[in-house]
């Protein structure tokens, strides 16, 4: 039974990744492109983590526990950057 | 049970990720998409992660997914707040129908303040 619903899990994160990619591509501004790809990147962690499931191998909530940082530095990054010019003052 | 218990919050967590990402694709500007794309998504991998925990059982995934739920619940909303400031700042393209907006006046005599600074 877990293993069908792992299944349809990442089915779904898989079709909510393409959704995002189209918003990314489209996108009116480009905060529009940096909250589609921010997206994109929770939907890999979600695909990680289920995997981590699938395969029983506990090493992947790890990559799970540092990509939640890494994402976070590279939004705020753009954040600085777009509203200031600059990311040091 | 535990087993059933997994399997639904998996299956709830996995749903809000896709409700994260309609909403992406179907809401009229940048705010309300950065709103839905934040908050489904906090939810929906926090309860893929809580599932982890429940299929494992140990106390090393435990502390790590424990630990990735603490991260996401505190960087997801400061994420979310910087880019929606930063887009404001870029120009507030809002919506048609917005009735209501707070921040206009705050800018308006932070720009007075500056322009006064300068002079």
């Amino acid at each position: 039974m877990i293993e069908v619903t792992i299944q349809i899990s990442i089915i779904m994160l898989v079709i909510s990744v393409f959704i995002a990619l189209y918003r990314f591509f489209k996108g009116p501004t480009t905060a529009d492109k940096v909250i589609a790809a921010d997206t994109i990147v929770t939907n890999g962690k979600g695909i990680i983590a289920l995997y981590a499931i699938y395969s029983g191998n506990k090493i992947f909530v790890i990559v799970v526990l540092t990509l939640t940082i890494l994402s976070f530095v590279g939004t705020t990054l753009y954040a600085k950057f777009h509203d200031r010019g600059k990311i040091i003052d | 049970m535990i087993e059933i218990l997994t399997v639904t919050v998996m299956f709830i967590g996995a749903f809000f990720m896709l409700v994260a990402s309609i909403g992406l694709i179907r809401l009229p500007d940048v705010y309300s998409r950065m709103h839905a794309a934040t908050k489904a998504t906090t939810l929906g991998l926090g309860g893929i992660l809580l599932s982890t925990i429940l299929s494992f059982q140990t106390l090393d995934v435990t502390t790590q997914a424990l630990l990735a739920i603490f991260f996401l619940f505190i960087t997801a909303p400061v994420a979310a707040h910087l880019i929606s400031r930063s887009a404001y700042h870029r120009g507030p393209d809002l919506f048609d129908k917005t009735t209501l907006d707070e921040y206009k006046s705050h800018v308006e005599k932070r720009r007075e303040l500056e322009d006064n600074q300068d002079t």
